[in-house]
């Protein structure tokens, strides 16, 4: 009989809240070296909070490891960086008097620099993961994977998107592929067909803001105000297919990611995934709700406490109250008597801007992230678990220079 | 269910049934586990798929936290996660309470942890990594920022200086409004005539300078890429005569003849994406707001400002103003601020006040004053009224 195992969540949110506020902190008082070491005790929660079958997923990453391979990256990449843009920037100005041109070309250039680092830090992910004391693997393809990206994206494009489904596909199956649970290599089944339905919605939205847009730049060419009516009503049906536009594509990265869940395979063992778009789509929408409620009510308070912090020290500053943080952040409680100077009315506005980029970052995780993933995890079942006994151990893969280069791009994907 | 089939007729071992992984094979088993004090061990038995029953014991000594599980819960109970030194990938699942707390009372170095490797090596990433990067940023986009400063076309210049003009404006705003530009009719006529006079006595093209005077309270002027100066307000207050502000003026008028802001500003696109390559996003912003702030207060190298201070010395006398005119208005400064007070008062806090102070008396004592007023008492006094 095949054993279906189910999986386990831990999901409390009051742990996961306090970890992240002070690694938050800690992260923000180093100037943001802490990062790494924030990130690795997040992973770890995260993952020792989903049980497959009671054991949990285990994540030995190590902080030091991160942030020696960012070292490594970050020399690579702030000679390119650096020379790059600076060389961009000189020839967008000189030819163009603009500096969106170098823009453009610096983001084409990183377009395959991000697939690249992508796979590099998913490939350490993996090799950090353990489930049952076995460890996760992805081989070494990272150019490979970058050049085949550049492939499918370029297909993509030359069909206005129409080839989209067929990209994830197959960029999900090049991965899967080169995945093993310990000696099992994992197998991507299933076909780039299986995901035209749910696409079909998404493209159509595109197809009309291409539209839109196409008209109302053959209109001002024209100018043909036979025409006008029809343009009037275009702000309008581009914004309904913007919004359309958005809302399908979540759907479809839901019902995607469980089409692909569903096959695939790792030897007799497979997956079965019941997450539900419904049930994503309220926790996204009610979690930031949550977010920005719970990051408004922080950082008003923490502006009233150093309002109070700033009157003490300040007293010209009385007659604005609680909004003394305000009024020294944007300059008009600056320089009168008994007021601060223009180094304090800095010094404040960058603390509240960086307190409230924190609150948010922590709350979304806690209101956000976690309940997402907890849904994925909850609805992950095991097929055919009486084949995992003949799963061995792989040796480490030793990842060497980690995420570096993705953690430079910010590409830490959901943490 | 999982685990080795279990004959119903078999003796059942003594001990808590717990989830054990050997490391070895994706396969769990169940085993019974105890705590024997008299051995210093934990022995743990289960029935292989032979029908075999095995018992073996980990030392107590030997047993580890696995490093982060240690927190772990089971619904309202823990869950602990114990590993051997000998054999780190195997791992011991505890859930019941009294078993789990005997295990953490007896075990002597459950928190010991490996000793750190290759300190030597990170040492030495971390020395070569800031090497690296403090030679890109001071010694490789310098260099670069120069040779691209002299090469950019003038209206590549004007469109860079114009870009970094909306930004300090911005920065400088505190608000959604920008820095508003003072545009009273006279003063602007007053502000044109200082221009004019001070281009015809410069060796600059006549339009290779535009003088703006911005509604801020900083005592300050700086020169933009492509030869647009601003002055802000705080200067024109602090100024006693017109010709301490065309002294300031000649001086920036200097930085635009040895093109200084455009190698700045450019040296900056580069300095800043390898600064927020280093901090990380989380800075993303900040850095915008900073690389704003360090652009007016632009410090130029010591030879670059000697030299702007030579080629105000030089052009000042053909303007009929003592190139000495800089002078009273530093010491002011000087006495008000101290010789180094930050943001609030760029001017004053150049390094080696003292020496440019002594520098623009020494270039004064050749010069002859020609009796002959720089700027009319009338249009000073429009131009000290052009933010009104």
């Amino acid at each position: 009989m095949a054993q279906l195992l189910k999986t386990d969540v831990e999901g409390r949110l009051v742990p996961l809240l306090s970890l992240s506020i002070w690694t938050a902190v800690l992260s923000v008082v180093t100037l943001g070296f802490y990062r790494f070491w924030m990130k690795t005790l997040l992973r770890r929660h995260f993952w020792s909070a989903i049980r497959p079958d009671r054991t949990p997923l285990e994540y030995v990453g190590k902080g030091i490891e991160k942030f020696t391979g960012f070292l490594i990256a970050l020399v690579i990449l702030a000679l390119l960086i650096g020379v790059v843009a600076l060389i961009l920037v000189y020839a967008s100005f000189a030819l163009f008097q603009e500096e969106y041109e170098a823009y453009l070309i610096a983001a084409v250039l990183a377009i395959p620099l991000i697939y690249f680092a992508s796979y590099r830090a998913k490939r350490y992910v993996y090799a950090r993961t353990r489930w049952r004391g076995i460890r996760f693997g992805l081989e070494p393809a990272a150019g490979r994977y970058t050049a085949y990206a550049m492939g499918q994206l370029f297909l993509t494009l030359i069909t206005m998107g129409g080839l989209w489904p067929r990209m994830t596909f197959k960029l999900e199956k090049f991965r899967t592929d080169r995945t093993f649970f310990g000696t099992q290599r994992l197998n991507q089944g299933g076909r780039w067909t299986g995901l035209i339905k749910p696409f079909l919605p998404v493209l159509i939205s595109f197809w009309v803001i291409l539209f839109v847009i196409g008209g109302a730049v053959w209109l001002s060419v024209e100018g043909d105000f036979v025409l006008s009516a029809w343009a009037g009503l275009m702000p309008l049906l581009s914004i309904v297919a913007i919004f359309g536009g958005l809302f399908f594509y979540t759907r479809y990265r839901v019902v995607a990611l469980r089409y692909m869940t569903n096959h695939k395979t790792a030897g007799g063992v497979g997956l079965i995934s019941n997450a539900s778009f419904p049930r994503i789509f309220w926790l996204n929408f009610a979690g930031y709700i949550l977010t920005n409620l719970f990051t408004t009510l922080a950082s008003l308070a923490v502006a009233g406490v150093a309002s109070g912090v700033l009157i003490l020290a300040f007293p010209g500053l009385r007659d604005f109250g609680l909004f003394a943080t305000g009024a020294v952040s944007d300059g008009s409680g600056l320089g009168g008597e008994g007021m601060p100077s223009a180094e304090v009315g800095v010094f404040f506005a960058i603390f509240i801007y960086m307190s409230t980029l924190l609150f948010f970052s922590v709350f979304r995780q806690t209101f956000v992230l976690f309940p997402v993933w907890r849904h994925y995890a909850e609805t992950l079942t095991l097929t055919g678990g009486e084949h995992l006994r003949k799963i061995a151990q792989r040796a480490r893969d030793e990842a060497g220079e980690a995420e570096g280069m993705a953690e430079a791009f910010d590409l830490g994907a959901a943490i | 269910m999982t685990g080795a089939v279990r004959s119903p007729w078999g003796p059942i071992p003594e001990g808590v049934l717990c989830d054990f992984v050997d490391g070895e094979s994706a396969h769990r088993h169940e085993v019974y586990v105890q705590v024997r004090p008299n051995e210093a061990g934990l022995s743990l038995s289960y029935t292989d798929d032979t029908g075999q029953a095995q018992t073996w014991t980990w030392p107590l000594s030997h047993l580890r936290h696995v490093e982060g599980q240690t927190k772990l819960r089971w619904g309202p109970a823990r869950l602990g996660v114990f590993t051997n030194v000998l054999t780190p990938t195997a791992r011991l699942y505890v859930r019941d309470t009294v078993l789990l707390h005997d295990i953490e009372a007896r075990a002597p170095s459950l928190r010991h942890r490996a000793p750190v490797t290759g300190r030597g090596r990170l040492a030495g990433l971390i020395a070569g990594a800031t090497g690296s990067v403090a030679l890109i940023v001071f010694f490789l986009i310098p260099l670069i920022a120069d040779q691209l400063a002299t090469l950019l076309p003038i209206e590549g210049e004007r469109a860079l200086g114009e870009k970094t003009y909306q930004q300090v404006r911005e920065a400088f705003s505190g608000g959604f409004v920008p820095l508003g530009e003072c545009a009273d009719e006279q003063g602007l006529v007053a502000l044109k005539q200082m221009e004019t006079k001070l281009l015809a006595a410069s060796t600059l093209a006549s339009d290779a300078v535009q003088l703006t005077v911005l509604d801020f309270d900083m005592i300050n002027a700086f020169a933009l890429p492509g030869g647009r100066i601003v002055v802000m307000r705080g200067l024109i207050d602090a100024a006693e005569t017109p010709d301490e502000v065309a002294a300031v003026i000649a001086h920036e008028m200097g930085h635009v003849d040895h093109r200084d802001p455009t190698r700045h500003a450019l040296r900056s696109v580069g300095t800043f994406g390898v600064l927020s390559l280093v901090f990380g996003d989380f800075a993303g912003g900040t850095m915008v707001l900073m690389g704003a702030n360090q652009l007016v207060n632009a410090q130029y190298s010591q030879a670059a400002e000697s030299a702007a201070d030579s080629y105000a010395h030089d052009m000042l006398p053909r303007a009929g103003i003592s190139p000495g005119a800089l002078a009273p208005l530093f010491e002011r400064l000087k006495a008000d601020y101290g010789d180094s007070e930050g943001l609030a008062s760029h001017l004053a806090s150049h390094p080696q006040l003292g020496d440019r102070v002594t520098r623009a008396q020494s270039a004064a004592e050749s010069y002859v004053d020609d009796g002959m007023p720089f700027m009319s008492n009338m249009a000073w006094q429009r131009l000290r009224q052009i933010c009104d």
